[in-house]
């Protein structure tokens, strides 16, 4: 097996006194999806925050251990934040456009990089909506607010945006819990697109979703990594009785 | 359903045909081997066999999987499902093929009976006959094809049985040295008949899968 090209060793999360993550030693392999599952309030979001700093804003959260992204620990004093999470992106669980047109909203990125050519930033949104699978339904449409579209259509916008700067992993937060089941297929078939070129570890509450696209499982419960493996395993003979109980639907 | 259950279920078809065609083959050739007397012919169904086996474990293990990753519903679950029970009459029909081969093996050198075998020759070859008409029916999912096999070679096979039953019957009481063959041919000759047996579950699985019915042939 090649290097990881995320891993965490010994993580430890604090909310004030209450810790939210034990010990949570997990490696992400390039090109593959992930997904992270548990019942609500297990630590997968908490989790997925960490690998790209997003805990930093919030008040009271001490973490310790290690988040490596390419044999960098990212919690390093020298960690540029900007840098890192052009380099790991995120999409969250409601759609959040800008409220602008959909071509600023790709191009937002890039502008703040400094990027400025304007036959540069045209293809690069292009090649992001593109790879985002909503291209062809906003390309008549690209200065129009991209708050006019619909739910699926916004989320594709959120995922091409973060595509524009060229990260190597998108972290999902439950991308498709707001969606309905055509778009959460929509999304779900870009995904594997997407994992052609990236590295995608996701969130979700839809188990069917995490069997039907992942290559990975890991199920969290109580701030603790339960098991990790292929997902095949997890949900044909996973290891562990809580696992097997939580994907066949008995609790949680 | 997604992009990946589609091709997955696309590749275990392919696998599942792939085994139809390997069985198809042991089924002719062991028949063949019966009937020119030919050991080597015979030991290589009888050797082929484990990849037969080894493919029916796989499809199995596959459709399990697929099971418990997509949860496929309607004409998927049909697809998923079909093969899963198919599989099986595949793999003891290859058996059975490998029963004749070693059949084929043993009768070498012994006495015969030359009118017995004309009859098992016409019976192999249309139970092989019968066999690849259904796997094809499945492939197309063609119940009307599937029906029509079935139909079409149900009298036919048994009465096959019956003619070669009788005269080995008569030859043993006749004549204590062609009792080794007579069991033979009796053996071979319910061996094919099982094969036409499977090949009408196929053609049932076929029905199933067109129309989601659960029906018995013949």
């Amino acid at each position: 097996m090649t290097a990881p090209i995320i891993s965490t060793n010994n993580l430890d999360l604090y909310y004030g006194d209450f810790q939210a993550l034990h010990q949570i030693k997990l490696a992400f392999q390039e090109n593959e999806i992930s997904a992270l599952i548990g019942p609500s309030g297990c630590g997968k979001s908490t989790f997925l925050r960490c690998l790209n700093r997003m805990n930093d804003m919030i008040d009271g959260v001490t973490i310790t251990g290690a988040v490596n992204f390419r044999d960098q620990d990212i919690y390093s004093p020298q960690t540029n934040l900007v840098d890192l999470r052009k380099e790991i992106g995120m999409v969250f669980q409601q759609p959040n456009p800008f409220p602008f047109s959909v071509y600023d909203n790709i191009t937002y990125g890039l502008r703040i990089a400094g990027v400025k050519d304007k036959q540069k930033l045209d293809e690069i949104v292009e090649r992001s909506l593109k790879q985002a699978a909503v291209w062809d339904e906003v390309k008549d449409h690209l200065y129009d607010n991209a708050l006019s579209f619909s739910g699926g259509q916004q989320q594709r916008i959120c995922i091409a945006r973060v595509l524009a700067v060229s990260p190597s992993v998108i972290l999902m937060d439950e991308p498709t819990s707001a969606l309905d089941p055509i778009s959460s297929a929509n999304i779900e078939n870009t995904l594997l697109e997407l994992k052609k070129d990236y590295t995608i570890i996701i969130v979700t509450h839809n188990l069917q979703q995490a069997s039907r696209i992942s290559d990975r499982t890991a199920f969290f419960m109580e701030g603790r990594v339960v098991e990790y493996d292929d997902t095949t395993k997890m949900f044909v003979n996973p290891d562990d009785k809580q696992t097997e109980d939580y994907v066949s639907g008995r609790f949680g | 359903m997604g992009k990946v259950f589609d091709e997955e279920i696309v590749t275990l078809k392919a696998d599942f045909m792939k085994l139809g065609a390997m069985v198809g083959e042991a089924i002719t050739n062991a028949g063949q081997a019966f009937i020119d007397h030919d050991v080597h012919a015979a030991q290589t169904v009888v050797t082929n066999d484990h990849e037969i086996n080894h493919l029916q474990i796989h499809i199995e293990k596959r459709s399990f999987e697929m099971i418990a990753l997509y949860q496929p519903v309607t004409g998927d679950l049909r697809e998923v499902v079909g093969i899963l029970k198919a599989v099986t009459d595949l793999e003891r029909a290859g058996d059975h093929a490998r029963n004749i081969a070693r059949a084929a093996i043993s009768i070498k050198g012994k006495p015969r009976i030359g009118d017995v075998e004309r009859i098992v020759a016409t019976m192999a070859k249309e139970v092989s006959e019968q066999y690849n008409e259904s796997i094809s029916s499945y492939g197309e999912a063609d119940q009307d094809r599937a029906k029509e096999t079935a139909k079409r070679f149900d009298k036919v096979i048994d009465s096959h049985y019956n003619d070669i039953a009788a005269p080995s019957y008569q030859a043993m009481a006749k004549d204590p040295e062609i009792v080794n063959a007579a069991i033979i041919y009796l053996n071979v000759a319910k061996d094919l008949g099982r094969i036409s047996d499977y090949s009408t579950n196929i053609c049932e699985w076929t029905i199933y899968l067109a129309t989601g019915k659960i029906i018995e042939l013949n």
